[in-house]
């Protein structure tokens, strides 16, 4: 939605052009019969020339206090957004609060009717916020927005990927959280007016974010939702997103983990004659060498650079000796740092030194269970390694199985819900009943979805 | 591994063959005597390639046999080039090509092919189908006889549409198998054997089966396989002992106890070492014939690991000298060295590395890193206490290991079936990547 | 519950399959709101710009410090919206850092700090102190942890607050020893707590840990964790539950 800065040519002055009119059949369209508004309203809005929403009524006001965000949603959202995007816009601290103003009250059911527009909000915002060197204005009224655009939390809307883009840009990941952490499971194009470039996109920034915050567990969810999409040809999101895919699935599990397997042979195909730098790492790292891995690094640090990936495969190198040593406690039940420290590859005259850092790391972030012994000093002392101190016997353990129960139970209601749905519409019967006159099969259904 | 191998060093070259220095118990004569045919110089030729000791009177009867023997002139130039390049490296005074016997073979195998190809002709004007298959089959012969091998495989091979008889088609299969083995291409061997074995019956069938399982035995160890040692010694250990000196252009009686011995104790756990090869009466006259292969199985299957080692090192020059099994001798007693160190440690809860380490002629260093190597391999369940040097079994605690399961099965479970959602969701909305539309 | 997701991936495994054409535009009844949904950041919400610093330090002085980083968040975002002579956003920044790491959330605090203009960080020196303490934590070096706090002049705001951290520093490299080690070298302990190698010594020894002199090493007493038991009868309800719902499938 790209608006052209209108010539706001000198005052207002002689003549007095004003928005009477325009603001009457607004106001008139408040609480008119339902086809009112895309009959009337909207033509009349985008037919004005945007001159017309930067000028005040005929006795001097500002329609933006005339106008009720409530009431005139739509009429209030084009005035503000034009307001918004020429080039050196009056008083933006003032447009910036009734922004805010307006999403903390618009009719969500009248801004679905004009959902185009409103897709500008974030970017109006973030430029106004920017503007006057306050990015941070933008993040919770976007929050808030969405909140209230989407009819459930699982809904997607076109706000989701540039709230998480302006997220990542003004460095406030923790906020994003309010809206990643719900899980999108409804997808509703007509009503709400996405594509599927809004789901890759929200699902490639939102695990950018997720990893800026070390949620890598998370980030991978999202990234191979991203790669796993419906496809019938390879979009470069799915390419970036199969980048860190690789490098995220290293940190957090120590190998590629195989994506679903209905993700569509072609985006594997055009990643792997591509960026089989990325997947030539992964074996090196899988080998646990650390020699291998670093040369294999070398190679390909041109590469990451370029894709802007080089901190995140620095972080999978440091990640290399911690799976080194988790290896070696299933090998060993007690080991000097000295040894330690050769079989995980470290070298240099601190070596024994970072090992025990890494150990001690590892012990306070529950990666490994161990205890480091000084009183053994040769070797630079001796490392035991225990068993998972975690019995799965008490309170704890329970409380945690119900939640997974109750969570799976729950995800298996909707899909439940879904197939009772799918059994009783109309096409379906439709089918069934052509073929077999009086009753259905489970297998026969499947074959015919064949 | 035991470090005093003075009177056995071997050394290795730039091409990766191992050259050993001399043999440990090899009498060249009575070896060689198990053979005859083509397998009677390759091995020769092989041998002396490959063992300076025993280049001189190696190449020498190479010589003698191809030119009493056959008709490979070509061959015989070879082997007299190589016999007499050893002697001028060892200052000693050339044997002189016999130029006049070279000219003379080759002129009658020329002969002789022409009389044989002219009889095939008329065989195949006169169409009947015994003259033909014969006549290809001495044609096959013949070109056999002079080292002309791809012609030779040609041959057989057309016997095949002429063949009326079961024993034609074994023939004709043995034949075909015993040329490619000598090519190396055993796939072809396999192909044949198949053949062979659906042939209906024979006269002499178990010497034939004898036959057909070596083969089958020899082509199995040249694959990839992930079992092939398995495969190998069940065939091996199948093998009947009518097979001794019937089968000598190919393998010999001792060779079968060599390989089919090694290969079980590589490949077998321990139920299947003693059923199929210690009660294995067929298998026990073979073994008579090579009593150290005795002596070490029964040492492995006794534990008694030092005796066992100790075998291994002092046959492995020999091995290493033998056409089939040299490029074998490495994996197989690592392997062998690997089921020691397993069966060693399974009747323990746990070891202590310095006792350990001298049954097995190492020191507690190597010892250590052999075992992490078969712990990551999952080959023993322990885990080894560096500090007191002792290696511990390790308990599996059934009971958490089911609930981390359990806890991972639900995430799992959440994630797979909300991402399936959003699918089914976004296929019904449509919502696909598609390439551009044109505008 | 197989045979529905047998249908589900069939359906979802296959692009232009009937499926699409099945569904026509079926208004889907809501799905139960089982997605965590975090309570609605407050909105327009303002802080009087003059409470704004006692708020800060009255939930430094309770020790609140999820207080303190709230209402600094908020705080953030009301000063920016609503700028106010009475106070400035810069005066928030460094009890807001020290807020996070004294949470221990390192990440936030580091884009907090690329936030802040350079302008801003070159002014004030206190916010560069703060800032060197959360690179030491950052890196792990305690003892230039303790060596930053110690060696700088805070302000009133910031001293009880830089007090606090250093205590909640102690604490955590405490439990950690006691965790990660059986026996740990006098001087490494020592330069862990931030004390001298005496002070230790004598901490330590008060808390039941054993110095062993031959090998300078303290053995520290395990922390056991705290147990939590409950049993009681809403869980064989629940269970009873479950077992229904399995039957059921």
């Amino acid at each position: 939605m790209s608006m052209s800065a209108p010539n706001v040519s000198g005052s207002i002055s002689g003549i007095s052009p004003n928005c009477d009119e325009l603001l009457a059949v607004i106001v008139s369209s408040a609480g008119a019969p339902p086809d009112v508004i895309p009959k009337r309203l909207l033509p009349a809005l985008k037919n004005a020339s945007s001159q017309i929403f930067l000028l005040s009524t005929s006795d001097g006001k500002d329609p933006l206090t005339v106008l009720d965000p409530e009431k005139n949603t739509i009429g209030f959202l084009y005035f503000v957004t034009t307001r918004s995007y020429i080039d050196r816009p009056n008083n933006v601290p003032g447009l910036i609060q009734h922004l805010v103003n307006f999403i903390n009250k618009f009719d969500p059911e009248e801004a679905k009717l004009a959902i185009d527009r409103f897709t500008a909000i974030p970017e109006a915002l973030s430029r106004l916020a920017s503007g006057i060197g306050k990015p941070v204005l933008a993040i919770r009224p976007l929050v808030t927005a969405i909140q209230r655009l989407a009819p459930t939390p699982a809904h997607l809307t076109t706000l989701h990927y540039r709230f998480i883009k302006i997220c990542l840009l003004s460095k406030h990941y923790k906020d994003a959280l309010a809206v990643l952490d719900n899980d999108i499971e409804e997808v509703d194009p007509q009503r709400l007016s996405i594509n599927v470039e809004d789901v890759l996109l929200y699902h490639y920034y939102g695990g950018m974010a997720y990893i800026g915050m070390k949620r890598f567990d998370r980030a991978l969810e999202f990234f191979s939702l991203v790669i796993s999409s419906p496809s019938q040809v390879t979009s470069a999101i799915q390419i970036e997103a199969h980048k860190k895919y690789v490098l995220v699935s290293l940190l957090e599990h120590g190998k590629l983990l195989p994506l679903p397997k209905y993700t569509t042979q072609v985006v594997l195909r055009v990643f792997k004659n591509n960026c089989g730098g990325y997947l030539e790492f992964a074996q090196a790292f899988e080998s646990l060498n650390v020699t291998r891995v670093k040369n294999e690094f070398a190679k390909v640090a041109d590469m990451f650079t370029k894709d802007k990936n080089l901190g995140l495969a620095r972080q999978v190198l440091q990640a290399l000796y911690c799976r080194n040593i988790q290896q070696l406690t299933q090998t060993y039940m007690t080991l000097s740092l000295a040894d330690i420290a050769k079989q995980v590859g470290l070298e240099g005259p601190r070596a024994v030194h970072e090992a025990e850092e890494l150990v001690v790391q590892m012990i306070e972030s529950g990666q490994i269970f161990a205890t480091i012994s000084h009183a053994h000093a040769q070797g630079g002392g001796m490392v035991s390694f225990d068993d998972d101190p975690d019995r799965y016997d008490n309170g704890l353990t329970l409380a945690e199985l119900d939640a997974r129960i109750q969570r799976a139970a729950a995800v298996g209601e909707r899909v439940g819900k879904l197939d009772r749905g799918i059994g009783l519409s109309k096409e379906f019967l439709a089918r069934v009943s052509i073929n077999i006159p009086f009753h259905y099969d489970l297998y026969v259904v499947i074959g015919m979805f064949r | 591994m035991n470090d005093n191998l003075d009177a056995n060093a071997t050394k290795r070259k730039r091409t990766g063959k191992v050259t050993v220095d001399s043999p440990n118990n090899l009498d060249l004569d009575t070896y060689i005597a198990n053979y005859k045919g083509h397998t009677k110089v390759d091995r020769l030729l092989f041998i002396a390639d490959r063992c300076p000791a025993l280049q001189i009177d190696a190449y020498r009867l190479a010589v003698g046999e191809l030119k009493t023997g056959s008709l490979d002139s070509a061959k015989y130039s070879h082997a007299v080039g190589k016999l007499n390049d050893a002697l001028i490296a060892r200052g000693l005074a050339p044997q002189s090509l016999d130029a006049a016997w070279v000219e003379a073979t080759q002129k009658r195998a020329r002969a002789q092919t022409e009389k044989l190809e002219s009889e095939l002709k008329g065989y195949k004007n006169n169409m009947i189908k015994e003259s033909i298959r014969m006549g290809h089959m001495e044609l096959g012969d013949h070109f056999y006889n002079c080292g002309d091998l791809s012609n030779a495989l040609k041959c057989y091979s057309r016997t095949r549409d002429y063949c009326t008889t079961a024993k034609h088609i074994v023939d004709m299969c043995l034949n075909v198998m015993r040329v490619s083995i000598e090519l190396g291409n055993f796939s072809h061997v396999q192909s044949y054997i198949s053949k062979a074995e659906t042939a209906p019956e024979v006269q002499d069938k178990s010497l034939v089966q004898a036959k057909l399982r070596c083969a089958s035995a020899l082509a199995n160890l040249d694959t990839n396989n992930q079992n092939k040692y398995k495969l190998a010694a069940k065939m091996f250990l199948e093998t009947s002992f009518e097979i001794t000196n019937n089968y000598s252009e190919v393998i010999s009686s001792n060779d079968v106890a060599i390989y089919g011995g090694l290969c079980a104790l590589a490949s077998f756990d321990r139920a299947e070492l003693k059923s199929k090869v210690m009660d294995n009466n067929e298998f026990k006259n073979f073994l008579e014939l090579e009593p150290h292969i005795r002596e070490l199985i029964h040492s492995f299957y006794h534990s008694n690991y030092k005796t066992c080692l100790e075998i291994l090192e002092n046959s492995k020059n020999d091995l290493l000298l033998d056409l089939h099994l040299h490029s074998h001798v490495e994996m197989l007693y690592e392997n062998i060295r690997k089921k020691a160190l397993v069966q060693y440690f399974s009747p323990f809860q746990s070891v202590d590395l310095n006792r350990m380490a001298a049954s097995f002629s190492t020191d507690v260093r190597r010892l250590e890193s052999e075992l992490a190597l078969l712990i990551t391999d999952n080959q023993i369940q322990a885990r080894i206490d560096s500090h007191k040097k002792i290696l511990c079994a390790k308990q599996q605690d059934q009971r958490s290991h089911v609930f981390e399961k359990s806890l991972t099965i639900g995430t799992d479970y959440d994630k797979a079936t909300r991402a399936l959602l959003l699918r089914f969701n976004m296929v019904k909305a449509d919502l696909v990547v598609r390439p551009p539309k044109e505008i | 519950m197989d045979n529905l997701l047998l249908i589900l991936t069939f359906i979802a495994s296959n692009k232009e399959m009937q499926c699409v054409a099945c569904a026509r535009s079926r208004r889907m009844t809501q799905p139960s709101a089982i997605q965590t949904s975090h309570s609605r950041l407050r909105l327009l919400h303002n802080i009087p710009p003059e409470i704004a610093m006692d708020l800060i330090n009255e939930a430094i002085a309770a020790r609140d410090f999820k207080r303190l980083v709230d209402t600094c968040e908020q705080l953030e975002f009301d000063l920016s919206l609503y700028p106010n002579e009475a106070m400035s956003i810069n005066e928030i920044y460094v009890p807001y850092i020290g807020g996070y790491l004294i949470l221990n959330d390192l990440n936030s605090a580091r884009f907090l700090y690329k936030r802040i203009p350079p302008a801003v960080t070159s002014a004030n020196s206190e916010l560069q102190a703060i800032w060197d303490v959360g690179i030491a934590l950052w890196q792990r070096q305690h003892a230039e942890v303790y060596h930053a706090i110690d060696t700088f002049q805070w302000g009133s705001v910031m001293q009880p607050l830089v007090l606090a951290l250093a205590e909640n520093l102690r604490e955590r490299a405490f439990h950690l020893i006691a965790k990660a080690y059986s026996s740990i070298s006098v001087t490494e302990a020592a330069t862990y707590l931030g004390f001298s190698v005496e002070q230790t010594v004598e901490s330590l020894t008060a808390k039941g840990w054993v110095l062993d002199p031959t090998t300078n090493t303290l053995q520290p007493v395990k922390i056991p964790k705290p147990v939590v038991q409950t049993t009681n009868l809403a869980q064989f309800n629940r269970l009873a539950d479950m077992v229904v719902h399995l039957e059921k499938a």
